[in-house]
Formats: C-alpha cells, sequence, structure tokens
C-alpha cells in the first residue's frame, strides 16, 4: 500500500510516503512557500519510491486547524490527487500531529497542543497517549480559545506548539521547543486507522478551521 | 481539456476539446451568500470553493461523457483576482493534473473574458478591439492574436460594474444590485437628472467612474429620495455614453471593425442596444458571449487552456497564482514551460 502524507496547516510543508519498500520524507520550514513547495516535493519522493502519483492508494492530508490559506493548500491537494488515483482519503488534525511529536520527542504521555491562531486566540486541544497504539488521542474536544485557557490546562502536561511558544506566560507547564506537525506523525497517526479500514472516498477532504465566523452580516454590523 | 475558474465568487468548471469545443459546463455561483455581508468577503468566497470543486468536477465528467483518464489537460486561473480564492482552485487542478500524469497551465482570468466569444458558433476573427467591462475591470484591449494584447485605456479609479453596483446600494438596492439597477432603470427617464460624462471631454481611452458615482449620490441626496427610477435610469445612461465613446474611438484610433464586448456589464441590454446602433453605423460588427458567460465561468478557462495548452506551453508542478496580473503581461503561446516566479498566498 502506497500512503502519501502532507501537512500545510502552519509554517513548514512537510511531506511523507510509505510503500512496501519503505518510507521517504522531507519538511522544509518555509512560511507562506507551501503552494510552491507541495507538489514538487510529493513528486521527487515518488520518483525516489521509484511509483508515479497515480499510484498512491491512501491520501492523508493535515485537515487543520492551522492558517485557513495552509489548511486549504492540503485540502484541495488531497481532492485533486485522491480523485485523480482513484486513492482514498484521511484527515489527520494538525494539534494531534504536534501532539505525536512532542509525545516522540520528549515520552510525556499528557500533552497540550495549541497553534497560534492570531487575533489574540490560540487553537488548542489536549491529547492522552494510547500506549498500545502508540498514538495521541484527543480528550474533550479541540478548541479556538484566549491564551488564558493555556493556564488552565492540566498543570502536569507538556505545552507544545505555536501557541504556547506565543504565550508562554499564560502556559501552566513546561513547553517543548520548536514543535511543528510534521507529516511522519499524521503517517503514525493514521496507521490504525488505515488497518481499520475507516477512510472517505476519493475526492472526499474537508478543512477543520475551528475558527468559523470570520465576518459579520451586515445585519449583525447594523447596516440598513 | 479541464478549465477551472475560482477568482472571485463563483466556482466553474467545464470541459472542451483541444480546438476550443465546449463539451459541458457548471457554475455555483456564491452570490446570495455573500449578499448578506453587503459584498464579497474573500475568506467566505475561499472556504466555498473548496467545498464545490469535487461535485462541479464530477458533474461536468458525467455530462461530457468523458473518463477522466481521456482528459489531456488542465487549466486553472492563476489571477488575477482574490488570492485565497484562486490558490483553491489552483492546487486542486495542478494535483488533479499532476496525478493524472497531463500538463496544466496557469490561465489569465481576462484572457478568458477576452477570447469567450471564440466558445460562440461565428466567433470574430483576430484581430479585434475587446472593451472588458465588469465589477472588476473597465479596460479597452486591441487584440491581435491569441497571447498578443496591447491595452489601450482602463479605468482610473472605479470599474463600471462597480459605480454601478455602489450606486445600487445607495438606492437601496440590495448587493450585487449592478443588475436590479438596470431593471429599475427600465421604468425611469435616462434624461430627467443630469449626470457628468467623465473624461469625454478629452483624448485619449481612459475611463473614470468615480465622479460620476459621487455626482450620483449628491443628486440622491439632494432629491431626498424622489425620483429613485429617473437617477437609475440617469446614471445608466451617463454609464453606458462613456463606454460606447470610448468603444467606438478605439475602432477609429486602430482602424478595426470588430468589437468584443465580455465582462458582467456586457449583459446590460442599453449598452447592446447602444452599441449596435453606434458600431453598426461604423460598418463595424460587435460580438458578446452568450449571457451566460458573460460573468466569470470555467468555459472560457477551459478554451484559454486549450488553445495554449494545444501550443505546448505548460506550467511546471509549482503552484503560484498573481492576484494582480496585468493582461499585457501575456505572451503568445510558448512550448517553454512556465514558472513565472510570482507571489504565493496571502498572509
Amino acid at each position: 500500500m502506497n500512503i502519501i502524507a502532507f501537512d500545510t496547516a502552519t509554517d513548514v510543508c512537510s511531506v511523507a510516503l510509505r510503500t512496501a519498500a519503505g518510507t521517504w520524507h522531507d519538511h522544509r520550514v518555509e512560511p507562506r512557500q507551501q503552494a510552491r513547495l507541495l507538489l514538487p516535493m510529493i513528486d521527487a519522493l515518488a520518483t525516489e519510491a521509484d511509483i508515479s502519483m497515480a499510484d498512491f492508494d491512501v491520501v492523508v492530508y493535515g485537515r487543520g486547524p492551522g492558517s485557513f490559506t495552509g489548511v486549504r493548500i492540503a485540502v484541495a491537494a488531497a481532492q485533486g490527487l485522491s480523485l485523480a488515483a482513484g486513492a482514498r482519503t484521511l484527515g489527520i488534525s494538525t494539534l494531534a500531529s504536534v501532539a505525536q511529536v512532542a509525545h516522540a520527542q520528549s515520552g510525556a504521555t499528557s500533552l497540550v497542543a495549541s497553534l497560534d491562531a492570531r487575533m489574540g486566540e490560540v487553537y488548542l486541544g489536549h491529547y492522552a497517549v494510547n500506549e498500545s497504539l502508540g498514538v495521541v488521542e484527543l480528550q474533550g474536544t479541540e478548541r479556538v480559545v484566549a491564551p488564558a485557557e493555556l493556564g488552565q490546562c492540566r498543570p502536569e502536561a507538556l505545552f507544545a506548539g505555536s501557541g504556547a511558544e506565543r504565550y508562554p506566560d499564560e502556559v501552566g507547564g513546561r513547553i517543548e521547543e520548536d514543535v511543528w506537525p510534521t507529516a511522519l506523525s499524521l503517517l503514525e497517526l493514521a496507521g490504525p486507522v488505515i488497518k481499520a479500514g475507516n477512510l472517505d472516498c476519493p475526492g472526499e477532504a474537508e478543512p477543520v478551521y475551528l475558527r468559523d465566523k470570520v465576518a459579520l452580516t451586515e445585519k449583525e454590523r447594523g447596516v440598513s | 481539456m479541464l478549465g477551472i475558474e475560482s477568482s472571485c465568487d463563483e466556482t466553474g468548471l467545464a470541459l472542451c476539446t483541444p480546438d476550443g469545443q465546449l463539451l459541458a459546463h457548471a457554475l455555483h455561483s456564491q452570490i446570495d451568500v455573500h449578499a448578506l455581508y453587503g459584498g464579497v468577503v474573500p475568506e467566505i468566497a475561499s472556504r466555498d470553493h473548496v467545498r464545490r470543486l469535487v461535485p462541479l468536477l464530477r458533474q461536468v465528467l458525467e455530462e461530457a461523457g468523458v473518463a477522466p483518464e481521456q482528459l489531456g489537460g488542465v487549466g486553472y486561473t492563476a489571477g488575477p483576482g482574490l488570492a485565497g480564492a484562486l490558490l483553491t482552485g489552483a492546487t486542486f487542478g495542478r494535483s488533479y493534473a499532476a496525478s493524472l500524469g497531463i500538463p496544466a497551465l496557469d490561465v489569465h482570468h481576462m484572457e478568458g473574458h477576452l477570447l469567450s466569444p471564440l466558445l460562440e458558433p461565428d466567433p470574430p476573427d483576430f484581430p479585434f478591439v475587446c472593451l472588458l467591462v465588469s465589477g472588476g475591470h473597465t479596460q479597452l484591449v486591441e487584440v491581435e492574436a491569441l497571447g498578443t494584447y496591447n491595452m489601450l485605456g482602463g479605468s482610473i479609479d472605479d470599474a463600471a460594474g462597480e459605480a454601478f453596483d455602489k450606486t445600487a446600494k445607495m438606492l437601496g438596492l440590495s448587493y450585487p444590485g449592478g443588475a436590479a439597477l438596470a431593471r429599475l432603470a427600465l421604468e425611469g427617464d435616462p434624461e430627467a437628472i443630469s449626470l457628468p460624462r467623465p473624461l469625454l471631454d478629452r483624448p485619449g481611452l481612459d475611463f473614470s467612474f468615480s465622479g460620476l458615482k459621487t455626482a450620483a449620490i449628491t443628486r440622491w441626496r439632494e432629491l431626498e429620495g424622489a425620483q429613485r427610477e429617473d437617477l437609475a435610469a440617469s446614471f445608466q445612461a451617463a454609464v453606458v455614453d462613456v463606454l460606447v465613446a470610448r468603444a467606438c474611438r478605439a475602432l477609429d484610433v486602430t482602424g478595426l471593425s470588430r468589437l468584443v464586448v465580455a465582462g458582467g456589464v456586457s449583459a446590460n441590454l442599453r449598452l447592446r442596444t447602444q452599441l449596435e446602433t453606434e458600431v453598426t453605423s461604423r460598418r463595424a460588427r460587435v460580438w458578446y458571449p452568450r449571457l451566460e458567460f458573460c460573468t466569470d465561468n470555467g468555459a472560457m478557462i477551459a478554451l484559454v487552456a486549450a488553445l495554449r495548452l494545444s501550443a505546448g506551453e505548460r506550467t511546471d508542478l509549482s503552484i503560484s497564482v498573481r492576484p494582480r496580473w496585468p493582461v499585457s503581461d501575456l505572451q503568445p503561446p510558448s512550448r517553454k514551460t512556465r514558472n513565472p516566479l510570482m507571489q504565493n498566498h496571502a498572509p
């Protein structure tokens, strides 16, 4: 089975490919360059693995939250690639990816992943490690909240991601520095889901923004 | 050939043959959504595009009876337009082409409008003058051949359609009010209220509609809500007079006898009637795209993609969009693969 995974929701463009022959990955921190980088990076990995993009069986994409435009780049690419290849799709939370990376780096089993949502807010999710599967699992729901809520999270948790790094004074626990979502972690998180066969159909890919209200209607602005 | 349009608030997909014969097209307009906000909200537009692309693609493939394996290339609007909206269609289209292993191409939205009458059964030959008149653009372009475009003039402030929409809003018509203003104008007297015809007393082929809009607003205040129909009719008459006079001057300056009128405002009935009279009196002829292709659509993008891809032009795997992209930057088709260093996505 050939599985391509990528995340473009933050400042990184991260791509990984797993085939029966091995795993290849490429990870670059280049803010706002994901559209330019994504397909050439995917193509290079496919070439290394001696397959074509038409040979992808599963497309795993970082579904957000994160930069709205970055999230849509991953989603639109997943739609196009999977539809043409007849590949099944799977959206994985970008926050879960951050938590998975922080767990791999630190060994911590209680993690708070957060990303800077701008406009004075952060995207936030609390994760615990499922020891038997080796992956993090969301506890409760992902939310977009004021940074002060970082301080109300479990004090024993390890904090990771650009949200905690932007607001260190609000964080109630230890911060694991310089943690980005990675496509390799998407592959790890996708493993149990793929094994269970819980995949979406080709062309099906949806973003998760968390911040769903982006403008006021005329009625809400009091415009007659 | 597949064409994808997502530069603003309409998602359009279409299929045509390599020589530009239209096979199928589908369009989803977001007008109802943006009407609640009084104008296009770029983020909401982008979010809607990403929901519509796959269903619309399936629709056109089914309508044309074409299997994905039969596609020969994909073109997508890469500019000008809203950055986030452009990126959605470009990323989808470029990824789809990459996985199918077929060529892809960045398409200029305005080139689509310029050439849209070529989709009709009786298309104009090159060269011709194109009056491009929409909510975002008012331009006069001399079209010598595919990719050879000379800018003759353009609006120095508001586009004609924008002036229509803003004046309609002042008159209490709901967004996007241009078409509603034209309907209201049918009930009014176009000579009832005196309004200026900006720049017509000056040489050149540029337009200006900001002063006309301001004059209409001033008159509206003076009238205290009376003569709404007359103001709509008078405003429309002033805009149309300017457009017609400039288009005819462009024919005179270039010595050409073919005029193409494209863009959303080209659907305006008064404009069409007046142009027909003036252009015919010059022993020239005017062409329009069919009404459904006056506004943004995928068919015109599929057409440009077909013409340029068939000539060997290609865009590489890097996805780039140009929210600002002058039509005069375009070149005739080249076999060289394009990867212009362009702006990527908005912050």
